[in-house]
């Protein structure tokens, strides 16, 4: 119940996969360039990972590799899995592997994201410590939303440490106050 | 009931899928309103322990509220303080113990006179500065209505 009402776990399930239609579906707009409003049997189209999981559970449907796992994203990561740009396959790359991954009978996938985790885990956090600003702004747009979490998480308890050492002021107005609100015009 | 089983199972016609997937289409929009209303009260529920129980909360941020959101501050106040009175003791201090007990203030913003503070009354203009036990003054600074002058 935890991952219900968490909204990266939503919006990971956004993500579209390739589905194969076995039974025909009536009434429904699932294909946008189809003259009917259905979708008939054999149809091949792209559906919400939600949409997907509901259907596979029925047996309506079967879901094949989704496209940011393809052959060429895995030789990247079998090359230099560091540089790889994951944001713009799919920014909840991790989660939407974990998912993926017992419906599509694929058992590479874990393989793939374990090694390239383990891989980009180690840059993150030798960036977040030792970069500069500039530097690093180019790394982050690489990094999937877990990713950045991680790298914010390491930052934010890096300047912490160096408030303590410097012995900053204890009482500062609440950070849910600082950010500036656009008003009702 | 074997036959009725037998029904069924071919009573799943393609008007069946397409009603099935109107229903999880439906589920899912439950899912993200749920989740929507869900993060905004937690966003409340921080406001009311940073900022203070009960206190006048900024404009930009009130107009934001809709009416529900504005009861529940309310109550979620109320019950906080409920609860620190019944411990007598207040929880929404900072954690550390300070090595002063006071501490000094440059007020930025006006905020009358005669504000009864716990153990004086001070007249609060603004960039006057002023000399007040931490526990006091903790409510103004998270508030962003001091600042505290480390000299």
């Amino acid at each position: 119940m935890a991952n219900y009402y968490n909204i990266d776990d939503i919006l990971a399930e956004e993500e579209f996969v390739p589905v194969v239609f076995h039974k025909a579906a009536n009434g429904v707009i699932i294909d946008p360039s189809s003259e009917t409003n259905s979708v008939e049997q054999g149809a091949k189209v792209e559906l919400p990972l939600w949409l997907a999981q509901d259907l596979y559970l029925r047996q309506a449907i079967s879901i094949s590799v989704p496209a940011c796992f393809n052959q060429r994203t895995r030789l990247e990561i079998q090359a230099d899995a560091a540089c790889v740009d994951l944001k713009s396959r799919s920014p909840y790359f991790y989660e939407f592997g974990c998912k993926i991954a017992p419906l599509v009978g694929d058992k590479t996938i874990e393989i793939l994201l374990l090694s390239a985790f383990k891989i980009r885990y180690k840059e993150i956090l030798t960036k977040a410590y030792t970069a500069a600003y500039t530097t690093a702004s180019k790394f982050l747009t690489l990094l999937t939303k877990e990713e950045s979490n991680l790298y914010e998480a390491a930052q934010v308890s890096m300047s912490a440490f160096k408030k303590w050492r410097m012995g900053g002021p204890r009482l500062q107005r609440a950070s849910v106050l600082g950010r500036k609100r656009r008003s009702f015009e | 009931m074997q036959e009725e089983g037998l029904e069924v199972q071919t009573a799943r016609n393609a008007d069946h899928y397409g009603a099935l997937v109107h229903h999880l289409s439906l589920i899912r929009n439950k899912r993200c309103l749920m989740a929507y209303v869900y993060n905004r009260a937690e966003i409340i529920r921080d406001l009311a322990w940073k900022v203070g129980l009960l206190h006048e909360l900024p404009c930009e941020i009130k107009e934001k509220f809709s009416d529900s959101e504005e009861q529940y501050f309310k109550d979620h106040s109320k019950s906080l303080k409920m609860y620190m009175s019944q411990l007598s003791l207040d929880v929404n201090v900072d954690m550390v113990p300070p090595k002063d007990p006071y501490i000094k203030v440059r007020v930025l913003e006006d905020l009358g006179s005669g504000i009864i503070l716990s153990d004086k009354s001070a007249n609060f203009a603004s960039h006057s500065m002023h000399f007040l036990k931490r526990t006091d003054a903790e409510q103004y600074i998270a508030r962003g209505l001091m600042e505290e002058l480390i000299s």
